[in-house]
């Protein structure tokens, strides 16, 4: 039987939420949130900056897919017209 | 249609060219837990005006699209609700990074994130209403555009009425200061209001440009087919 690949996305991303809750419970800052933390905590800011970017981006990239997609009905309606 | 002119372009160059530099360059005043994520005001918050602004684009031509029953304005508020969304979720991941430095936590299901999230599963429902009526369009416009003005309702109720009626650890809501507070001399001021209608200035371009793209999808499949 085929496993989904959202499925497996869905398990992975459960055992990255459980390897993130052990770090905490060590109470040992990991050194992603040592990052974070210096400097004021201003690579929250940059980070956020990025997400927000970054969501943009994909965004425009599916817009420009689905922009594809339709260029391709176009010239395919269009030799339909012209063959016959 | 609403094509996208190039002094558009330019003021979205300078709107949100001078958030960025500013906004991580500008004086902020320094506070305990929040440190330099203060600035996360240029950035997080606009996406909530940003959404709340478009969907209420998406409310205005919804009642357009019953008014006149022309489905240019029934795809016109499907666009605008696309990018609300969009800016939703961004709103909500960046929400969640600067909750994991000043609360704690990504997710305390504190008052203002949960409604936050309710409010963008509302909208998710109006995505799925519209794939659930693709063979008649006048059927889908209508019932998409009955469901935009709840929706839109019950978004300023989750988003701004709710989360100021119980504690709430979100700045300016429960008891908690908002940012005008700590904004004595202003300074804040000067680079949150050109960032808000930066960022909506950019939803909109990216809502026109959906807008004329579904136009054009319309067009090749009810006139060039039949």
């Amino acid at each position: 039987m085929k496993i989904n690949k959202y499925i497996y996305f869905f398990l992975y991303s459960l055992l990255l939420l459980h390897t993130t809750n052990v770090s905490s419970m060590n109470n040992h800052t990991s050194v992603v949130d040592d990052f974070f933390y210096q400097s004021g905590k201003i690579y929250v800011v940059i980070t956020m900056l990025v997400i927000i970017l970054l969501g943009c981006l994909i965004f425009m990239f599916f817009l420009d897919k689905k922009i594809r997609q339709l260029e391709k009905k176009i010239q395919q309606s269009y030799e339909k017209k012209t063959h016959h | 249609m609403a094509t996208v002119k190039k002094w558009h372009y330019g003021m979205l160059f300078l709107l949100l060219g001078y958030t960025f530099i500013f906004g991580l360059l500008g004086e902020v005043p320094q506070l305990p837990i929040l440190g330099q994520t203060i600035r996360g005001l240029y950035f997080h918050v606009p996406m909530w005006f940003g959404m709340v602004t478009l969907f209420f684009f998406s409310f205005l031509y919804a009642i357009f699209f019953l008014r006149t029953k022309k489905t240019f304005w029934d795809r016109k508020a499907y666009a605008f609700a696309q990018v609300g969304m969009l800016y939703g979720i961004l709103g909500l991941l960046t929400g969640m990074l600067w909750a994991k430095f000043t609360w704690g936590k990504y997710w305390s299901g504190d008052p203002k994130q949960n409604s936050a999230a309710v409010c963008l599963l509302i909208y998710s429902a109006y995505f799925l209403l519209r794939f659930s009526f693709t063979s008649h369009i006048q059927l889908q416009a209508k019932m998409n555009s009955v469901y935009s003005i709840l929706a839109f309702f019950m978004s300023i109720l989750l988003l701004f009425i709710l989360p100021r009626l119980t504690d709430s650890l979100h700045p300016g809501n429960g008891g908690n200061p908002g940012f005008n507070v700590y904004d004595l001399d202003g300074s804040l001021r000067w680079i949150f209001y050109p960032a808000i209608i930066g960022w909506i200035w950019w939803g909109i371009i990216m809502a026109n440009m959906i807008h004329r793209y579904l136009n054009l999808k319309h067009q090749l499949l009810y006139t060039y087919e039949n």
